[in-house]
């Protein structure tokens, strides 16, 4: 009978976790195939020739999602940020991955979604505009992200290059937050003191940040 | 069983030409210039004065500028082309140095490469050879722009696979290794 409890229990808690694995999957898919609101549709630019610059800007990065992803598996992924994935399309970016969170010593599997901002010279704004907490409870998830954003500020290979913060944007209907990336623009790149990022847009599979 | 050999080559062949670039850096003329500017003392170093880069169109670059004490006025055309992943070659198609006094193209050549090399960003990951071309004309030469290592620190396999000079803008971009899971 022991055994039996036992048995059906580790059964349960494999059923609930497969569920939750299978809930995330399917709720990443349909965010990422999902058409975007504006429906003109980019896609990759494969020759390198499309004309992105106006005379107002002197540069643009295009990343893709492997390059960005690349980075997060080999360079970012500890203890903490178990797995990281950035995946972006025409009207937004989605992050979908797994953090330790030590309190509860639990892994927890989160997917975060929301629009790319610069709401000032330098500053790049990830505005969140829904996130789900794959875990069994009501876990706080606002909490859970700032988290995210903290073990990601501290990784040593990101804090070179970026400075990470996480605010509660306060809103009528709901809580939802800011993830704030300041580039250390200067460290990267001493021989340019003036460079500037004026503005980020993404497009399927791709982000391109601009500036002066 | 040679049909289904080809098929899979054919497949493999369209798969490599279709993959796509994993980053993409595109400067404007005015932005390029604007770095040299903040190159200034290092161009001053080595004799070149108001260095300017125009770009012209396709594959098309020129250069102006003033050299030695005399400020004496030169202006480079050249092609650009990529030779292989990381491996780049200008073609000088024209050099001309205006003003009575004989004077070597190729000690000027060799002063914007010793002032570029000054950079410690590009000197760490960029590798530049001036060769002669097998021609009549001793002054006819070529750049060969190696990049021996990769320009971001934290990623050492990231490969450059094409720079394209499209109107006044160039682009470069290329790939990094994806560690698959």
């Amino acid at each position: 009978m022991k055994k039996f409890l036992i048995m059906s229990v580790i059964g349960f808690a494999m059923i609930s976790s497969f569920a939750s694995s299978m809930d995330r999957t399917i709720y990443l898919e349909q965010l990422l195939s999902e058409p975007a609101a504006n429906s003109r549709s980019i896609t990759r630019d494969d020759i390198g020739t499309r004309a992105g610059l106006t005379s107002n800007e002197g540069f643009a990065v295009t990343f893709s999602e492997i390059f960005i992803n690349t980075i997060l598996k080999q360079k970012v992924s500890d203890e903490f940020i178990k797995d990281i994935k950035l995946y972006f399309r025409q009207d937004k970016y989605v992050i979908d991955g797994i953090i330790y969170f030590e309190m509860l010593e639990l892994d927890i599997p989160f997917t975060v979604t929301g629009k790319v901002t610069v709401p000032a010279k330098n500053v790049i704004s990830l505005d969140v505009k829904e996130m789900k907490v794959w875990s069994e409870g009501s876990l706080p998830t606002d909490k859970i992200l700032s988290k995210v954003v903290k073990y990601l500020n501290n990784n040593r290979t990101l804090n070179d290059y970026l400075t990470l913060s996480y605010e509660t944007v306060a809103n009528r209907y709901e809580n939802f937050g800011r993830i704030k990336l300041a580039p250390k623009l200067k460290e990267m790149l001493p021989s340019l003191p003036d460079i500037g990022i004026s503005g980020v847009s993404t497009a399927n599979e791709e982000i391109i940040i601009k500036g002066k | 069983m040679k049909k289904l050999i080809s098929l899979i080559i054919l497949t493999l062949l369209f798969t490599i030409a279709s993959s796509a670039y994993d980053y993409k850096f595109e400067m404007s003329e005015k932005y390029i210039n604007g770095f040299i500017d903040s190159q200034k003392e290092a161009l001053v170093d080595s004799g070149l004065h108001n260095f300017e880069v125009f770009l012209v169109g396709e594959r098309n670059m020129e250069i102006e500028l003033n050299y030695g004490m005399l400020r004496i006025p030169v202006k480079i055309k050249m092609t650009l082309d990529t030779v292989s992943p990381n491996k780049f070659r200008l073609f000088i198609t024209k050099f001309k140095v205006l003003g009575f006094l004989p004077m070597s193209r190729m000690m000027i050549a060799e002063a914007v490469r010793d002032s570029i090399i000054t950079n410690p960003f590009l000197a760490k990951c960029i590798n530049i050879r001036i060769f002669k071309l097998n021609t009549k004309s001793d002054e006819d030469f070529g750049v060969d722009i190696n990049f021996t290592k990769s320009p971001v620190d934290i990623l050492e396999d990231l490969v450059i696979t094409n720079l394209v000079i499209n109107k006044d803008k160039l682009s470069v971009w290329g790939n990094v290794s994806v560690v698959l899971e």
